[in-house]
């Protein structure tokens, strides 16, 4: 071959290229910086480029809003759909574009936008028409060049961003959940060093694998913002003004959760379920659906405390049927001993499922150490019992008791380990608030005559009070109330035999105190 | 041997190590803890609060320790104690009888515990609880007043050991806050003459 004929050759290419070039990036387009997270690009990246990408950033639940301007930045001329501001129903939003040149041509886009879900994208379609095809010659070099994926299909179904696996939805949850993940980290930050090191990870590897340990996220006030997030609706109705303080829950059982569903823009069906902890309010486990796959994840949630840094409580109302809403309650506590007061009344407007588990933890409150002076055991043992005995009386405890045993039996099983809570049941439920105060003999030995450890430490503790108060006056409140104590388990001591005594080294932990008498001083 | 060769530069970081951490150990611990190394620090004296009124320890100092309070700069030990003006249900007393019935328990405890621990009571002081202030209560009921309640003011305690005497001096303070001291000195101070129950 001649360099005449070489020469001619290129000639001919570059005239084909310089053709073909417009047509090559006509059609194209790229995502809008900044309209979808970053990983979504990962997933995306092997779908057209036509339409504007529309089918590489589009996503189930994108905003009308952001679609639009999405669109008209690359040149599409949208028409609203008529009476978009009913908000109801789905409404058809259509963009068009004319591609001028050799392949004149009509771009389409009719995408269908869903009002019951606050105007965001549900599906779209988009299309591209040739005008004035004269013998179908423009047709057949548009097919050419469609082959090379020069220019936009003719017809494009758009996927967009598609959850097509279980691993995927649960990525996506997790790290919309995450109290490290983009949505809660980055969203709003994504121009910080951090974030946008992170945005060209997630560019290149997606969303992070959840590993086998729980995850750590916030409290349930941040699980409908996270969901929102990643365009899934919470299926438990949502108070208006929207507030994280009272949501709609789904009680099962015991348990406890907030649902979420969405579509992909396939019509794929997307369901997340989050089960929360009363205790704080704490996430605890995630369950993704996609079809008939689901996955658990266990979840870390963070659990919300008061200003005093006690732990707050999630727990649903007392209702007839799901949803049931939920509101957050401080429980009673040591710090402030009337706040034992009103519990009953807002025990008995729990769920049941709820406020029994909700009545462990107060009484486990009630027997807390909260002072340093009883942490380091400076108070006798019977003042404990009886400060207990008090709260335990004011909040009626013995109401939330199941009914199904005697009080006896229930607290001999509640606290086995535990000898002066079980004095302070008996404390609280046999003796009257009265002034002075009196002890109802047949509850009272109830309680002592069938527990020989309280019975035997609760005697020496009150025999070693009256040997400290010994010098008081016969007529002393102090004396009497010890003097009455020590008949009362005297009485029952001699109706019963088989009071077990114990032994001195399982004391309450009495003060060991010398005897002056037998002591010598050092000098 | 080269263990040996480098032990000042060990030694050197091993201190610096330690006055870094040192802050930060002594902050991590609990007001608990720090109560307990507190009301250790009097003499071997093992303390128990009394069974009522509650009363609450408000601070405690000693030369090495303090809790709620600075320490200690002239060698005496200090316990200062806040406590309920109520002695349960048991108490249904006038207002001043109820105070000196208080007064009274917190004071018997005490003295208990002390003389149990080897203390001889040394010398006491009493007050009178009765008060004007409730003048209008006793008319209104026609309850007679004029005898005085009385309550003990101060009461000081001293044990010899080792050459040292140390004194304890219980002190009612306000209405509802009670004051220990412990002072040491050498036997030769010890010019006490006693008092006994």
């Amino acid at each position: 071959m001649s360099w005449r004929n070489v020469d001619i050759m290129l000639l001919i290419v570059a005239a084909v290229i310089s053709v073909l070039l417009p047509f090559v990036f006509s059609g194209h387009g790229y995502a809008p910086s900044g309209i979808i997270d970053p990983a979504i690009e990962f997933y995306t990246k092997s779908h057209s480029d036509g339409y504007g990408g529309l089918d590489r950033w589009a996503y189930h639940g994108m905003k009308q809003q952001t679609l639009v301007e999405s669109l008209q930045k690359d040149g599409y001329v949208c028409v609203l759909p008529q009476d978009s501001d009913a908000g109801v129903g789905m409404r058809e939003l259509v963009c068009a574009k004319t591609l001028d040149g050799m392949l004149e041509r009509t771009l389409s886009i009719k995408a269908k936008i869903g009002y019951d879900i606050g105007g965001r994208l549900v599906t779209a379609h988009a299309s591209s028409n040739l005008t004035g095809d004269y013998l179908n010659i423009r047709t057949h070099i548009a097919d050419v060049l469609r082959k090379f994926d020069w220019i936009e299909p003719e017809e494009l179904q758009i996927k967009g961003f598609e959850i097509d696996s279980i691993d995927l939805l649960t990525r996506l949850a997790v790290d919309a959940l995450s109290a490290r993940g983009w949505h809660n980290t980055c969203e709003d930050k994504r121009n910080q060093s951090g974030c946008l090191r992170r945005a060209i990870e997630r560019r290149e590897s997606g969303f992070q694998q959840v590993g086998g340990g729980a995850v750590a996220v916030g409290n349930v006030t941040a699980v409908h913002s996270a969901m929102e997030s990643i365009h899934l609706v919470a299926l438990q109705p949502r108070e208006y003004p929207k507030s994280d303080e009272t949501l709609f829950v789904r009680v099962v059982g015991e348990s406890m959760w907030i649902d979420f569903a969405g579509n992909d823009l396939t019509g794929r069906e997307l369901m997340v379920s989050i089960e929360i902890d009363s205790e704080g309010g704490a996430p605890v486990k995630l369950i993704a659906k996609v079809g008939s796959d689901s996955r658990e994840t266990v979840l870390a949630g963070t659990r919300r405390v008061t200003n005093n840094g006690t732990i707050r409580y999630f727990v649903p109302l007392a209702g007839s049927e799901n949803p049931k809403l939920a509101v957050w309650r401080d429980l009673p506590n040591k710090f402030s001993p009337d706040s034992y007061k009103s519990i009953g009344v807002e025990l008995s407007n729990i769920d049941p499922a709820f406020s029994s588990r909700t009545v462990k933890v107060i009484l486990a409150g009630v027997s807390t150490v909260t002072f340093p002076e009883e942490e380091i055991g400076l108070y006798p043992a019977l003042r404990s019992i009886e400060y207990q005995a008090e709260i335990l009386r004011s909040a009626h405890a013995e109401k939330w008791l199941p009914k199904e045993h005697s009080p006896q039996v229930l607290v001999r099983q509640m606290y086995p380990d535990d000898w002066m809570s079980r004095a302070s049941w008996a404390f609280a439920m046999c003796e009257t608030a009265t002034k002075p105060p009196a002890i109802d003999a047949n509850c009272w030995g109830g309680f002592i005559k069938g527990d020989p450890e309280v019975a035997a430490l609760l005697s020496k503790e009150v025999a070693d009070l009256q040997g400290m108060y010994v010098s008081l006056e016969l007529t002393h409140p102090l004396w009497l109330r010890l003097n009455r104590l020590g008949a009362a388990l005297q009485e029952v001591k001699q109706e019963s035999s088989d009071i077990v005594s114990i032994p001195p080294t399982q004391s309450s932990g009495v003060l060991h105190v010398e005897d002056p008498e037998n002591k010598e001083d050092d000098d | 041997m080269k263990i040996l060769d480098y032990c000042p530069v060990f030694l050197r970081w091993l201190i610096i190590a330690t006055m870094l951490l040192s802050p930060g150990l002594s902050s991590a611990a609990t007001r608990a803890e720090v109560l307990r190394d507190c009301i250790q620090d009097f003499e071997g004296i093992v303390w128990k609060l009394p069974y009522q009124p509650r009363l609450n320890i408000r601070s405690c100092s000693t030369p090495s320790f303090n809790y709620d309070s600075g320490k200690s700069v002239d060698g005496r030990r200090s316990l200062e104690l806040i406590g309920e003006l109520s002695l349960g249900p048991d108490l249904s007393l006038p207002p001043d009888e109820a105070n000196a019935a208080i007064d009274t328990a917190i004071y018997t405890h005490f003295d208990a515990l002390f003389l149990r621990q080897g203390y001889r009571r040394a010398d006491v002081e009493y007050g009178n609880a009765r008060t004007d202030f409730y003048l209008s209560y006793y008319l209104a009921r026609n309850i007679p007043h004029e005898a005085p309640l009385p309550i003990v003011n101060l009461a000081r305690y001293k044990r010899s050991v080792s050459g040292r005497v140390i004194t304890l001096t219980y002190k009612k303070a306000l209405a509802n806050t009670w004051s220990i001291f412990m002072e040491v000195h050498p036997v030769t101070q010890d010019t006490t003459t006693g008092a006994s129950k």
